[in-house]
């Protein structure tokens, strides 16, 4: 099953590539599937330059940012205009404040804090769900993408449901630290930063739901067997 | 990025068409707002501190004086450092260091107010204020705290995406500290109750005033 899931890559379709990013990092091979930079030190660089007053910096700003925060907010919303509605949001609001950027801050965790924020904004007005339901049509483009027998991705479907389940089921708190570091990519600290919270708590919380998809996928490695 | 997971180039010329059309200010310039809307404030609250008699110690002996204004200007020392940007964060600090600090500011206040009448008690026990007293100081350290506060919300407007209130708070009770340190140089009353009722409930005012602004002034803004 495992080998289905791996095999499933950067596929774009929300819930299988839900899965695949929690499997990995249910599994502990993963550091998150969040494309995008690495180098976050450059990214804080062309900030800087920004603030400075380089205004062809923030193209670079754009382009480190905006592929990390659509895909965060792609799996928040599973709506690609309000993700993007909501990165061009983002990206406004550090354009209006980079007169405020300190020399040697993160801007990773205040993207994201921000993204985040908006986020909430969004949903509060529009009244939705957080998290909403994997969208059929795109399940099936992943089927079609995907060269595999129709038994492995009836399993990797099961997964990926029984999987978005328990995730929807975790605590906010404990949802959230799961997806900024396994699935984003975010070091405890950063996402430590972005929640307002301890190192400590993140850890905790991150573990926490952690093991709570372990057991599920326990279970299913069982009713497998 | 698999092409799905990617935004469309489309939001790219948007989001930079709009950069272009609405230009932000830089740091130099943000610094610079910032130093004259805090030197105004500064100035204003230190007029008004020397226009109304300025340093007046009364029976007060110079260490009590010295002692009460030391403890109120390293709480407010401590609450400006805790309240601002941290090292390497453009989010401040934690929700548990920034509630804590807050929290312990307001105690070491109440403590000043108290051990200073508790160390002199002849002087605290002689000193008869009346409740008008305590309004018209009351009074004064509100208008000198809430003058930096308003310097420090016009400067930070829809710039906390993570707790305006509780940043308002933080703002509210560095402000409201440094109001003590000056009440503590310019109000000669040495009663435990006066320190309670003129200089810690007008800071718990102002942090409470600056919780509710905070949220509505500090918080993104689409």
């Amino acid at each position: 099953m495992l080998a289905i899931l791996s095999s499933v890559g950067d596929v774009p379709v929300s819930g299988v590539w839900l899965v695949r990013g929690t499997t990995a990092a249910v599994t502990g091979d993963g550091q998150g599937s969040g494309g995008g930079i690495r180098d976050t030190a450059s990214l804080d660089a062309a900030m800087d330059r920004y603030a400075r007053g380089d205004d062809a910096a923030f193209e670079e700003i754009y382009d480190a940012l905006a592929p990390r925060l659509f895909g965060f907010l792609l799996r928040h919303t599973r709506d690609r205009a309000r993700a993007e509605d909501v990165v061009q949001q983002t990206l406004l609001q550090i354009h209006r404040a980079r007169g405020r950027f300190e020399p040697g801050a993160r801007v990773l965790p205040w993207a994201f804090a921000i993204a985040r924020r908006l986020l909430i904004d969004q949903h509060r007005r529009s009244g939705r769900e957080v998290l909403a339901r994997t969208d059929d049509d795109e399940a099936a483009d992943l089927l079609l993408a995907l060269d595999a027998g129709a038994d492995e991705l009836a399993i990797a479907k099961q997964l990926a449901a029984r999987l978005e389940a328990e995730i929807v089921r975790l605590p906010e708190n404990q949802r959230v630290a799961f997806e900024l570091i396994k699935q984003e990519g975010l070091s405890v600290a950063e996402a430590a930063e972005i929640l307002g919270t301890t190192v400590t708590a993140v850890k905790l919380r991150a573990h926490r739901a952690y093991e709570a998809l372990r057991s599920v996928l326990a279970d299913l490695k069982r009713e497998e067997a | 990025v698999s092409p799905s997971r990617a935004p469309s180039a489309d939001l790219r010329a948007r989001v930079l068409a709009e950069t272009r059309r609405e230009p932000s200010p830089t740091r130099d310039k943000h610094r610079r707002k910032v130093f004259l809307a805090l030197s105004a404030a500064a100035v204003a609250a230190l007029g008004l501190f020397f226009a109304l008699g300025g340093l007046r110690p009364g029976p007060r002996p110079p260490e009590l004086v010295a002692a009460t204004t030391g403890f109120a200007l390293l709480v407010a020392l401590v609450l400006t450092r805790l309240s601002g940007p941290s090292p390497r964060s453009m989010l401040g600090r934690p929700r548990a260091v920034v509630v804590a600090a807050v929290a312990g500011a307001l105690l070491a206040l109440v403590l000043v107010a108290l051990a200073g009448a508790a160390v002199w008690p002849d002087i605290a026990r002689a000193d008869a204020v009346g409740r008008s007293v305590h309004v018209a100081c009351g009074a004064l350290l509100l208008v000198q705290g809430i003058l930096p506060l308003v310097a420090l919300f016009v400067t930070s407007r829809a710039a906390d995406p993570r707790s305006p209130a509780l940043t308002g708070a933080a703002l509210g009770m560095a402000a409201g500290a440094w109001a003590a340190t000056m009440a503590y140089l310019r109000c000669p009353h040495a009663a435990a109750t006066h320190g309670l009722a003129a200089h810690v409930a007008p800071t718990l005012l102002l942090v409470a005033l600056g919780a509710v602004v905070g949220y509505r002034l500090l918080r993104l803004r689409r």
